[in-house]
Parts: structure tokens; C-alpha cells; sequence
């Protein structure tokens, strides 16, 4: 009999009955732990057959015998083996016979070959698993806790190995190997959110392999020999140690040696839930493990998933640990409203608040016109929410001045993409890097800001591809252990393009483009080549602007263009700069030029900083644009919605974000709806962003907590935690995952329900039955979606857009045969350097960035134990910019731009070049945004957040530490929780709580 | 705009409008484009710009107060209605 190859989602299904659909109750389904087949999936071989047991299974050669065994259904015990992770063969519980062959191999380290037979429980077998079981229980505390709680595996597998006794004597209670041996090694429980306890260590290395080959990592070893040794984080205990606490470790380990700080307190969960991430673009996907039901419910922990197509079971401490916001007790849980903003707010019913909004923003239309009001979506909320919000600026407040946080970020990846390639997405999925053998790595940092995906990067470098990394700082992937940059490229903040066009002309004066792939595939092909050409773009031309080494450029741009397939992977450091858009073609270019677009391990391939980018620029929100990027001005387009909604629409472009701020400030923009988003914090130039909400009637803020543009609010409405919505999010490959709730929502009205009532309020009836009825409005209207329901997703998982009769089943890989646009398009790219720069007074140049243990504003994880790591922005300042101030790690210094100063913690690092200093903005109290400038890209206003000149020196004092650049007036900071910032400036009467 | 009297350290495109500034900007990265600059600065302005900002940039042409020649002239173009509508949808971008 053969026996397909039951999947892992297969094998839940089958666990929960024939009719259980993959997710029949949005609720989730009882809590069971993920199967584990035991060793990898092994892909591109030619199937073989073998018998385990008398039943068929038909695998790809190379397979393990253990994984065959389980993939028919047999269960083979084991402990040091486990699906994530190559067979290591230490354990020796998975023994096996195989007829014709010599003793009792282990089956996890014993490929499979066409007509093996093998038999799994003879007595031979059973009797060696038995006297290793009894070996192991020598060693394992008697009162394990996890035993008891059934997430332990020892004693479990002792009854189902049919150990009755142990010959050798157990160890006495509270003992296990390490006390006996070394005299009794601690309990480390300096994780905030895992413990480690040696006692119920057996040493099977999961998780030293698990840091090692999935993480990369590298931050654990066995310690000592024999009996004596033991799992340990380096000579020091987890917090000191260079551990990331991405949990992989944790989710391997086999015992409760490493468990969740969680687990013990709340113990087992009762069901699970698959959602996704809500924090980087990177979009993992997660089982909820969760206790009670509707509002009682409880998260005991956060587990990857491992059939997440973006994330294949990893995760990084964000993802896995970070979702205590969700239940801070600094959650605004009521509406509240304000006359004026040195009002104390004041607790009212939705209906009262959504009056005041629809009101409100009414009678500045009805005093200064339809264009006085506008919206700002969010790339943290789901498709869902995004669309309706974009739905009610164009239709109940009948303009178009809706953008995106997006505006902040990728702006320049939409324009750019779409002038060259024809749409607004990275090329690639995340799989397409285990493809690559060069990586072009430039602005982005992602170790720390998409870490997981940076764990697949190294994941690939380990296996021999090459990387090369353009940045002013010596980011991780420069050098770690056992990854080695081929060339790290410290360009100068604000030298991209003349960096870019310096790699086209190596590559096309050297003869080393793709002229078939061009002649091909491509437009203005002549054009673009006399350009490169141009001996003005030539590394050595190009060495003062760019500060690099033109022999190691030219080394560069050879090794990128002559790599089999070479790929581009890019971050805000690419697209937040006045050159941004025209930074984006320069990399569509090069990767056009070299013929590497259209298959598998190349591409341009935008690292998206939040959860939701891609979404939320899908889903219509830039202002000149409805979803699915078609312009407003098409009326073919407008029409689709026109006669759906029942509602004319403006056929011009609104308001973008930055714009919106200066109409306010001159008096033509009068309210403005944010959603989910902290602009006073988050944008450039602050002062300059908070003049302009203190001059607008009525701002609305919709959030999980007080941030710091509700100071500027006068109403408040609460939002949503994802572990509440329903809906969507796409994540920097285009793939849409479903975000499904745990529990409902605390506020009572879900985020979208809450826009659709300010619509109707305002005129405009706006109503659905549920989050699924918007995405199927979305996908009747935007062809790239149109295949895309919940329905689909949860039968058959996550998708990448385009998803259409086309495409039903997605598009991992883009622009295949030919561009979306037709041919692909050459554009010269002129470098045009900025105009801000460095002088007598501001010498130095800032630029900003992330830390792993932070994201973005931080109103999360500053609501979380990450910021034990993270407590505060650092400024990264190079040894000689140092001492020639006068500058040591840890004084106070102050930070000075043209716009404005703070003061923060100085850290001397020489991962920082001489003239560039670097800080995060992660913490309001350091206001990183108080000295950036309005700057912006030329063609989409994306603030150029990677260039201000700047000067440092040694502070006396923090207080009053923000103020700006001409009258020295002190702007303050509101967020309550901040650690280091005690400041409560507000006043909640009627506590929301 | 001139930069006599700005503080030193101070950008003098800081005196400038917001929506001469950033013409200036969209001129300068434009600029290369020879002859065809000032109709392409012309359709960006109508592609991407709220129909507010465009007025507010000619009521500063006709005050005389756009210096750069380049984006006076796609200013120009824009006012003289040269910018062929179909131009418009082309995939449109951020």
C-alpha cells in the first residue's frame, strides 16, 4: 500500500477529526503541538519507495528513514531530532533495522533508498531503545516540571518505550546531571522571558544547532565533558551572553530545559491560533498558544509556524516574545474627547465621539472646504482597515487626501518600481535568496531590523554565497561568526546614487551587461548605456562624493555581475534620502542591466520596515492613487468605484503627509484623522509637525495608547492589538497572511466598524458584516486581488499578489517573461547631491536606524521587557569624532542640527566611520526626529532621514532636552511609560481603564 | 531667495515656500533632461500634486518669485497646458 505523504497541516487536520477544516472556528483550534517529521524535507531529488512496517511511502531520495517512518504514520521515538534541523544521530532512541543490512542504524542519520524495507519495532529495537531510555532517566530530575506538564518528552517516551524500571538507580529529587557532576549548576533565569535549568538538560545540542543553523547565532555550546557537560550561553549567563532571544533554542529543546517564562507561570495552553506578526515587513506567521476563551483569554506563548511561508518556523524576540502591549495597562480602552488640547480628556460612548468626529469635521468642510480634512492610514493595521480608511477620505469626505506612514519610508520603492518595472513590490519571495549566489545588500540592516530573513541571508552565506554590503556603518553582516562580507562598501550617507551609477559603469565598460536580456526584455536601453558609460559616473569620478575605494567598488560591481544570480536587497537607507526614487531606479537598473530579474535567487527586493507597508500602499492609500496603484486621473478606474459606492469621486491628487503640514500651517488643512500611526514622534523635523497639528480644529487619533500626537488630539479613539483583528497583512514578498483573532476586541467595536460609523455619521452609509465582506469588495475592484478571499487563505494558506485567473495560485516571483509594465525601463539616474551638508558649524553627518529589540516608535516594545536590552537611543560616534570632543561611552551628549537639539547617551564605536554618527528613534525622551530636516525626496517627499549635518558635544544636563534650532524653546516629550523619562504631562479624567 | 542675512548653518531654502522648495527639487533631479525638463516637471506637478500646491505655485510665478529658471519653465508648461493628459496613467507610483 502506498501512503502519500501526509503534510504537517495534514497531520493537525487529521488529529482533529475528518471534518475539521483547517481553521473551522476563527477562535482556533484545541490546542495540539506541532507535528515534527524529524529531519528537513529534502527537495530536487527523484522519489523513492521504501516499506516502514509493512506500509509504502513514496519520498524524495535522501530522505531520512525518520522522516519516511513518520510521514506513513509510524512513530518512531526520538529526542535529538527534530524537523527544523539537520539529523545529528546522538540520541540513539530512533534505532532501526534495515533487512539485508548490518546492525541497528539510527534512522534520522539513514537515507532512504528505492526498495528499502525497514522495520521500526522489532524486539531487538526495542530492547536497545529501552536501555537508552533507562540511561536518559539516570540523568533526568524525577520531579521534572515539564514531564508533569506534558511538555517535557522524557518520561513520555520512557512509557511508550516500555520502560518499567531504570537498573541504575534514579537521581534524587532536585538533581540531574550537572548538580551530580559539578556541584550543582543554577537555574539561569536572567532571560526576561525564558528560563534555563541544566538539571532537566540532556545534552541532545538541539538547541546549540538550533542557534547555530536556523538563528545564526552561534551563542551557545556544550560546556564540559562526558557526565559533566552542559548547555551554556557562552561564560556567562543568557542576558550577558550573546543570545538574540529569538526562542529557536527554546522551541527545540526536547525537555524543559529552556522554557518560557510564560509556561511555567500560566502552564499549557488549551488552543491555538495561526496569525501573523505585527511587527516587521518580514510577516511571520505565528500559532497563538493561548488559555480561556473571549475576553478571559490569555496568550501563554507565541510559536512560529512551521509552514509559514514567510518565516518556515523562525522567529525573532519581537515576534515571539513582544506582544505584552497588547495587555498594558497603558491601553486606552474607552473614547474620550477634548475641547481643546490643554484640555483634560474626557471618557464619553462611542456614538459621542464618532458624533464629534463626523461633526467636526463636517463644519471645517462646510467653513473651509471639502479639501480642509484628510487621513493617514497605517502600515500597522491590516488591508481591511486601510482600505475602509482610504474609503472614507475619498468617499464621506470626498477628497483624496489620504496618505500612508508608508509616505515616511517606501515611497521612493513605489515610485521607483513603478517607473522601471511597472509595479509598486520587491520581485522575489523570501525562498529566492536560498537561490542567490551574490547578494547586493545596501541601506538595510537586516540582523536587527527584519531578523529573521537575516537569518535566512546567513543561512545562504554559510552555504558559500557572497555578500556585498554598501553601508556607512560596519553592520553584523560585514563580519559575525562564520559570515564574512566579500566587500563592505562604508559609502557616505547621501552618496547612493553616485555609488549605483558607479557599479553600471564598471559593469557596462567592462562588458559585463546582459545585452540579450536587454535587447529583450528592455526600453531606452541605448540611452541608459551612453549614460553608465560616462566616464563623470566612473568609481574614480565618483570616489569623492561616495568616499569608497574605486579598485574595491570595481571589485564589487564584477563580482554582482558576474555571479550566476545576483540579487539586491534594500532598506530605508536606500529610499529616505532627496534622492531616494532616483536611488530605487539605480538598483532596477543595475539588476536589469546584469539580466538578473525574472527567476529564482535575483531580483530587487525591498526589505519593508513595518508589518503592513506593502498593504497599505496595495490598498490605495497614497493620495494620487486608487488600490492596486491606478491613478486617480483614469476614469475608467474611478468608475469601478464611482458606481460601487454610488459617489463621484475627485479626480484629482490630495494632500501627502508633509504636505498636509504645511497647508496646515497655512491654514487651508483643518482636520485630519490619524489612524495607528505617531506622526509627532515619528516624522522629520518635529517641530515643524506639531506646529501644524496645534494649528488644526480638530485632530483625531485613533491608537492603542496615549502617543505623542494624541497630545495634539482632541479625540481619541481606542484601537485594536492585532491579537484582536481580523483581516490581512502583506508582508515585503507581496504575501498576504491572514491575522485572525484570539480573542475579541477590548473596545467593543473593531477598527474598521469604527471608520465605517464615522462615514455613515458623515453621510456616506459605510457597513459590512465582517472583515472577510471588505476583502472581497477589495478583490472584485483590484485585479491584482482578484483571486484573494479569507476563505482561500484558510484553506490553502497565504498567497503573494498578483492573485488572478493568471495567477491563481499567487506569484512568488514576478516579471517572469515580461515586465508588468511591458519592457522594463531604463532610467538615467543623475546624481544630484543633496542639499544638506556638513559645514563649519554642523560638521558631522546623522544618520538613524533600528535595533533588534525595538521596533520603530517603539509604543510596543517599549511596553515590553525588550527594552532590558534597548533601555534607551545610544548615539554611535567614530573614535577620533570622540576624543576630538572629548567623548567617552556613556556621557550625556548634545546633539545639534539646523532644526534642532537633543541630548542622548554617546557610545564610541568604530563601527561607525570617521564624519557619521548614528542613532535609532525608538524613544520619544530622545527625540531623534528634534534634529532631522525636512528634507525630502524629490519625487514623493519621503523625508531624508539618513542625512543631517550635525554637531556633538558633551552635555551637562538632560533637562529640557528637546528644543529647536533657532529659539531654544523646549518641546518635551508625553509618552507615560518610558523608563527613563518619568514626564506624565497627561491628565485623563475619567480613566479609560 | 537670497542666502544674505541667514544665520550660518541655516539652509536658506528654508525661507523658500514649501511648494518652491520642493519644485526646485523635482527641477534639480529633472534638470538632465535637456529640453524635455521643464514638460516632465510639468507632469509631475499634475501627477502628484494636490491641486492646492499647484495653484500656490503659480500665484509665486506670477509674483515673480521663482528664481530657478528650469522650474519657472516647467511652471510654465504646466500653466500653458502642454502636459498631455494621457501621460497620466502610466503606472503612477509612491
Amino acid at each position: 500500500m502506498t501512503v502519500p505523504p501526509p503534510t504537517m497541516l495534514a497531520q493537525q487536520v487529521a488529529a482533529l477529526g475528518d471534518d475539521a477544516q483547517r481553521h473551522p472556528d476563527p477562535t482556533g483550534t484545541p490546542y495540539l503541538p506541532e507535528p515534527d517529521l524529524g529531519t528537513p524535507r529534502v527537495e530536487g531529488t527523484a522519489e523513492v519507495t521504501v516499506s516502514v512496517d509493512g506500509r509504502e511511502v513514496v519520498v524524495p531520495g535522501g530522505t531520512s528513514v525518520l522522516r519516511a517512518a513518520r510521514e506513513a504514520g509510524v512513530d518512531v521515538p526520538s529526542l535529538c531530532a527534530t524537523d527544523s534541523l539537520r539529523a545529528f544521530g546522538s540520541c540513539r532512541l530512533c534505532l532501526v533495522e534495515v533487512e539485508g543490512g548490518k546492525g541497528v542504524p539510527a534512522s534520522c542519520t539513514t537515507p532512504c533508498a528505492d526498495g528499502m524495507v525497514v522495520r521500526t519495532d522489532t524486539e531487538q529495537v526495542q530492547r536497545l531503545r529501552r536501555g537508552v531510555m533507562e540511561l536518559y532517566l539516570t540523568d533526568h530530575p524525577v520531579d521534572c516540571p515539564g514531564c508533569a506538564r506534558g511538555t517535557c518528552e522524557i518520561q513520555a517516551l520512557a512509557r511508550r518505550t516500555g520502560v518499567a524500571e531504570v537498573r541504575y538507580g534514579l537521581p534524587a529529587a532536585g538533581s540531574g546531571p550537572a548538580s551530580r557532576v559539578d556541584g550543582g549548576a543554577s537555574r539561569d533565569t536572567t532571560n526576561p522571558y525564558f528560563d534555563y535549568d541544566p538539571q532537566a538538560c540532556i545534552v541532545c545540542s538541539r538547541c546549540v544547532r538550533a542557534c547555530a543553523d536556523v538563528q545564526g547565532t552561534f551563542a551557545l555550546t556544550v560546556e564540559g565533558r562526558g557526565l559533566a557537560s552542559r548547555i551554556a550561553p557562552g561564560p556567562t549567563e543568557f542576558i550577558a551572553s550573546e543570545c538574540v532571544s529569538c526562542g529557536a533554542c527554546v522551541q527545540a529543546c526536547p525537555t524543559e530545559a529552556l522554557v518560557e517564562k510564560s509556561l511555567v507561570q500560566l502552564g499549557m495552553p488549551t488552543r491555538a491560533v495561526e496569525t501573523t506578526c505585527a511587527y516587521c515587513g518580514v510577516g511571520c506567521t505565528f500559532r497563538a498558544e493561548v488559555q480561556g476563551a473571549a475576553e478571559e483569554t490569555r496568550v501563554v506563548r507565541m510559536t512560529p509556524l512551521k509552514a509559514g511561508g514567510a518565516n518556515e518556523g523562525h522567529s525573532c524576540v519581537k515576534g515571539r516574545f513582544a506582544y505584552g502591549y497588547a495587555a498594558h495597562d497603558d491601553r486606552q480602552l474607552r473614547p474620550m474627547v477634548r475641547e481643546s488640547i490643554e484640555d483634560e480628556w474626557r471618557v464619553v460612548s462611542w456614538e459621542e465621539a464618532i458624533g464629534r468626529v463626523a461633526e467636526g469635521f463636517r463644519g471645517i468642510q462646510e467653513r473651509h472646504g471639502v479639501g480642509a480634512v484628510g487621513g493617514i492610514s497605517s502600515s500597522r493595521c491590516t488591508n481591511e482597515e486601510v482600505y475602509v480608511v482610504q474609503k472614507m477620505v475619498r468617499a464621506a469626505f470626498g477628497n483624496n487626501n489620504i496618505d500612508t506612514c508608508a509616505r515616511v519610508c517606501h515611497s521612493p520603492t513605489g515610485y521607483g518600481l513603478n517607473q522601471t518595472f511597472g509595479t509598486s513590490a520587491g520581485t522575489q519571495d523570501f525562498e529566492s535568496v536560498d537561490h542567490t549566489d551574490v547578494m547586493l545588500l545596501i541601506g538595510a540592516n537586516p540582523t536587527d531590523a527584519h531578523p529573521v530573513f537575516g537569518s535566512r541571508m546567513k543561512q545562504r552565506l554559510r552555504k558559500g554565497a557572497q555578500i556585498i554590503v554598501a553601508d556607512p556603518r560596519r553592520i553584523d553582516l560585514v563580519r559575525s561568526p562564520h559570515v564574512q562580507a566579500a566587500h563592505h562598501l562604508p559609502l557616505l550617507p547621501g552618496s547612493n546614487v553616485a555609488f549605483i551609477n558607479a557599479m553600471a559603469h564598471v559593469v557596462v565598460t567592462e562588458g559585463l551587461h546582459d545585452e540579450e536580456f536587454l535587447r529583450d526584455r528592455c526600453e531606452d536601453v541605448d540611452a541608459y548605456l551612453e549614460f553608465a558609460r560616462d566616464e563623470g559616473n566612473s568609481p574614480e569620478a565618483t570616489a569623492e562624493a561616495t568616499g569608497l575605494d574605486p579598485e574595491q567598488l570595481r571589485a564589487a560591481a564584477r563580482l554582482y555581475a558576474s555571479a550566476p544570480n545576483a540579487s539586491i536587497y534594500y532598506g530605508l537607507g536606500v529610499t529616505e534620502h532627496s534622492q531616494g526614487s532616483t536611488m530605487v531606479m539605480g538598483l532596477a537598473n543595475l539588476a536589469m542591466l546584469t539580466g538578473n530579474i525574472g527567476r529564482r535567487g535575483v531580483g530587487v527586493n525591498p526589505l519593508r520596515g513595518q508589518n503592513n507597508v506593502q498593504g497599505s500602499c496595495d490598498m490605495g492609500s497614497f493620495p494620487h492613487e486608487l488600490p492596486g496603484y491606478r491613478h486617480i486621473s483614469r476614469p475608467e478606474v474611478r468608475a469601478i468605484y464611482e458606481d460601487l459606492w454610488q459617489v463621484r469621486l475627485d479626480p484629482e491628487p490630495g494632500l501627502r503627509i508633509p504636505n498636509m503640514f504645511d497647508a496646515a500651517l497655512g491654514g487651508t488643512f483643518r482636520g485630519l484623522f490619524v489612524h495607528g500611526e505617531d506622526i509627532a514622534q515619528s516624522d522629520p523635523n518635529l517641530q515643524h509637525v506639531r506646529a501644524a497639528l496645534s494649528a488644526m480644529e480638530l485632530v483625531v487619533v485613533q491608537d492603542l495608547f496615549l502617543n505623542e500626537t494624541a497630545r495634539y488630539a482632541h479625540v481619541f479613539l481606542p484601537g485594536s492589538s492585532f491579537l484582536e483583528k481580523d483581516g490581512t497583512f502583506t508582508n515585503a514578498e507581496r504575501r498576504l497572511g491572514r491575522v485572525r483573532p484570539i480573542m475579541p476586541s477590548k473596545v467593543g467595536k473593531d477598527e474598521w466598524q469604527i471608520v465605517c460609523e464615522i462615514a455613515t455619521a458623515m453621510g456616506f452609509p459605510m457597513s459590512y458584516g465582517s472583515a472577510s465582506q471588505i476583502m472581497d469588495e477589495i478583490a472584485a475592484t483590484t485585479p491584482t486581488f482578484a483571486g484573494v478571499s479569507f476563505e482561500r487563505l484558510d484553506r490553502e494558506g497565504s498567497m503573494q499578489w498578483p492573485v488572478n485567473e493568471a495567477a491563481p495560485s499567487g506569484t512568488p516571483t514576478m516579471h517572469v517573461e515580461e515586465f508588468v509594465r511591458g519592457r522594463g525601463r531604463l532610467v538615467p539616474t543623475v546624481f544630484v547631491p543633496t542639499t544638506e551638508r556638513t559645514n563649519r558649524r554642523f560638521p558631522l553627518i546623522l544618520t538613524t536606524g533600528r535595533i533588534l529589540t525595538q521596533y520603530n516608535v517603539g509604543a510596543q516594545t517599549r511596553r515590553t521587557a525588550n527594552s532590558t536590552w534597548h533601555p534607551e537611543d545610544v548615539l554611535e560616534i567614530h573614535p577620533s569624532d570622540a576624543e576630538l570632543r572629548g567623548i567617552r561611552s556613556g556621557d550625556t551628549v548634545e546633539l545639534s542640527s539646523r532644526v534642532g537639539t537633543t541630548a542622548l547617551t554617546a557610545l564610541v564605536s568604530d563601527r561607525m566611520q570617521p564624519g557619521v554618527v548614528y542613532t535609532t528613534f525608538h524613544h520619544p525622551v530622545t527625540g531623534a526626529n528634534v534634529v532631522t530636516t525636512e528634507n525630502s525626496d524629490w519625487a514623493t517627499n519621503c523625508p531624508e532621514y539618513k542625512v543631517t549635518a550635525v554637531q556633538v558635544a558633551v552635555a551637562n544636563a538632560r533637562e529640557g532636552r528637546h528644543t529647536d534650532g533657532r529659539a531654544g524653546r523646549d518641546l518635551g516629550v508625553s509618552d507615560a511609560h518610558e523608563p527613563i523619562d518619568p514626564a506624565v504631562p497627561f491628565s485623563v479624567a475619567g480613566s479609560g481603564r | 531667495m537670497s542666502a544674505a542675512g541667514v544665520e550660518e548653518g541655516h539652509d536658506p531654502r528654508e525661507l523658500l515656500s514649501p511648494e518652491v522648495r520642493l519644485g526646485g527639487d523635482i527641477a534639480r533631479a529633472l534638470a538632465h533632461l535637456g529640453e524635455d525638463a521643464p514638460t516632465e516637471i510639468a507632469t509631475h506637478l499634475r501627477k502628484f500634486w494636490d491641486p492646492r500646491m499647484r495653484a500656490a505655485i503659480l500665484e509665486r510665478l506670477r509674483a515673480g518669485e521663482i528664481e530657478d529658471p528650469l522650474l519657472r519653465a516647467g511652471v510654465e508648461a504646466y500653466l500653458e497646458g502642454e502636459v498631455d493628459r494621457g501621460e497620466v496613467r502610466e503606472p503612477s507610483g509612491g
